[in-house]
């Protein structure tokens, strides 16, 4: 048999194989989602544009009504984020920054950073759509665990290291969709803002929402709105986009940038790829660092942002085994100082890095969690014995989907 | 900018496109449901990207290479790759069928996602090392060493008469 005999024998075997009906309205649906997110990232690839401009002018517009429903009274102030605030999952045993370590009931599947201890959320996938499972706990650095009773379903909810409150929308009564701000310490909501706009872009229940200072973040087809969640005010963000998911942190937003391909094809393929993601400032839409990244298409690094906005992480390329251990063909990270534009390279390791509540970069090792200053290098270290089953989950990172 | 297509418009083209992208999924993948997500995925980001796809006619070619991107950036995202290490994949809506299990697509199951992927791209979707090697992100003396790997694997489970010595298609 020759080659080309594999190839004809491939084809023959890949007829036989059951193809389940198109989804097309599916499709579609995605389809507008995505178009929607890709809009920032071409928003970002022209810069200063003809479009750009008149789409920041537009910005400035006050979109709504300060609520009346928003409540001024008890709502929490800020607090400077706890450096051992994070924690390293592995199936239902949690590792805390604390020293402490505590089970939960369920496999850990995404981490939330607040003010009184991390959350977590735990189910079957680490996706929430079609998933009635997701349970929500509280760990606090003492070691105690509070079942948080709280069933979102297919959400995307925000927090903020600063701050006791899980922020997500829901359906509203006299308006289109109600922000909420869940104390998480007591369970009770802390207060609401009414907001407008139509959400068809999202596979979510409700428009995806961030959580940052003052400030909750949420996308709506036409915009992504900066609700004031303490005095109510509903406002276009400047400078980000409409129908994407935000995600906020520090204040700070990242945007990237796609591959650019032209008429269905990467522009040429044997040729390296520079990209350029963009930290914005998501209070003003101010430019606050571009990132030039180099890669091919499939393999450009992946940025990430820290927990406190201020450094940018740029994941490499890396493979996999059919039994799922995955190495990096170049095990060394770039992060960028998005103050400085400095870049100081680390090396990681297959899923086993995040960040802290501070915006420390965290290297989970089997005997112990680094935690190090992005910009020095100096890192300092916690025991940790990573002996259990499961994946790991490391804090500080998105598992949303 | 080209006026994108009209919701009936677009959904005749996923249905019509829908069978080679899916069985290249398959191929790539090895599993019903992972398949479905990346050709759904594929489609809806050429239909996302109607400013640079411009007619119904680019589409085909234009999602081939979506899909193709996409899968190889699935290999590399964490959340994906820790997902498919547990027990909690997604169950499958299109259960096997031994009689619908041909023994060349088992034996692709047994490769690594790299390996699996080099002999799809190149025996499937004829494309050149240098083009495979483009769309996987490596050198392309990754993928003649991943290419001999994978023909070795194959030939130990099917058989010389199968895959024979010398198929490095090169």
């Amino acid at each position: 048999m020759t080659d080309h005999d594999l190839s004809d024998l491939l084809h023959a075997d890949a007829d036989r194989v059951a193809v389940p009906p198109a989804p097309a309205a599916a499709v579609l649906a995605e389809g507008r989602r995505l178009r929607r997110r890709s809009h920032v990232t071409r928003a970002a690839a022209v810069g200063a544009g003809v479009a750009g401009m008149a789409a920041v002018t537009a910005l400035a517009l006050v979109l709504a009504h300060p609520s009346p429903t928003a409540k001024a009274p008890e709502l929490a102030v800020a607090v400077t984020p706890d450096p051992a605030g994070w924690a390293v999952a592995q199936g239902s045993t949690v590792h805390l920054g604390s020293g402490k370590v505590v089970d939960v009931p369920g496999t850990v599947k995404a981490m939330y950073y607040t003010s009184a201890g991390v959350m977590v959320r735990t189910g079957r996938t680490a996706y929430t759509e079609g998933d009635s499972t997701s349970n929500y706990f509280v760990l606090s650095g003492d070691g105690k665990v509070r079942d948080f009773s709280l069933s979102l379903g297919d959400k995307k909810p925000g927090t903020d290291p600063s701050l006791p409150y899980l922020a997500y929308s829901v359906k509203g009564d006299d308006s289109d969709w109600e922000l909420v701000l869940r104390d998480v310490r007591t369970g009770e909501v802390a207060t609401r803002v009414r907001y407008d706009g139509a959400f068809t872009w999202g596979g979510w229940n409700a428009p995806p929402t961030a959580l940052s200072g003052d400030f909750a973040y949420v996308g709506v087809d036409d915009a992504t709105l900066r609700i004031n969640w303490r005095t109510g005010t509903v406002e276009k963000a400047k400078g980000l986009s409409p129908s994407r998911m935000p995600t906020v942190m520090g204040g700070n937003e990242l945007v990237e940038e796609q591959p650019p391909v032209t008429n269905g094809k990467v522009q040429d393929e044997d040729a390296k790829v520079t990209v350029t993601d963009r930290v914005l400032d998501a209070e003003s839409g101010r430019l606050l660092r571009s990132i030039e990244v180099t890669g091919t298409v499939a393999s450009t690094p992946w940025p990430q942002l820290s927990a406190d906005g201020r450094h940018v992480l740029l994941t490499p390329w890396r493979m996999c085994t059919e039994g799922g251990d995955c190495t990096y063909e170049t095990p060394y990270a770039d992060v960028v100082s998005v103050t400085t534009g400095d870049r100081r390279p680390f090396r990681i390791g297959d899923g086993t890095f995040g960040w802290s509540p501070d915006g420390r970069l965290l290297l989970v090792h089997d005997t112990k969690v680094d935690s190090c200053d992005a910009d020095t290098g100096e890192c300092v270290s916690t025991p940790v014995t990573l002996d259990g089953t499961g994946p790991l989950r490391v804090s500080g990172n998105d598992n949303e989907s | 900018m080209p006026a994108p297509p009209t919701d009936d418009e677009y959904a005749a083209f996923v249905h019509a496109a829908w069978p080679r992208l899916y069985r290249t999924a398959y191929l790539l993948l090895g599993d019903h449901g992972l398949a479905e997500d990346l050709v759904q995925t594929a489609l809806a980001k050429t239909y996302a990207s109607w400013r640079n796809v411009r007619s119904l006619d680019a589409a085909g070619g234009y999602a081939r290479t979506v899909l193709l991107n996409t899968a190889t950036s699935w290999f590399r995202r964490p959340s994906w790759r820790r997902e498919l290490a547990s027990d909690a994949l997604p169950g499958s809506s299109y259960d096997a069928d031994p009689s619908d299990r041909p023994a060349l697509l088992d034996a692709l199951r047994e490769l690594a996602p790299r390996q699996r992927a080099v002999i799809v791209l190149r025996f499937y979707e004829d494309l050149s090392v240098a083009d495979t090697a483009t769309t996987l992100g490596c050198s392309t003396g990754t993928v003649k060493s991943q290419t001999s790997d994978a023909l070795a694997r194959l030939r130990a489970l099917l058989g010389d008469s199968v895959i024979p010595m010398g198929a490095t298609h090169d």
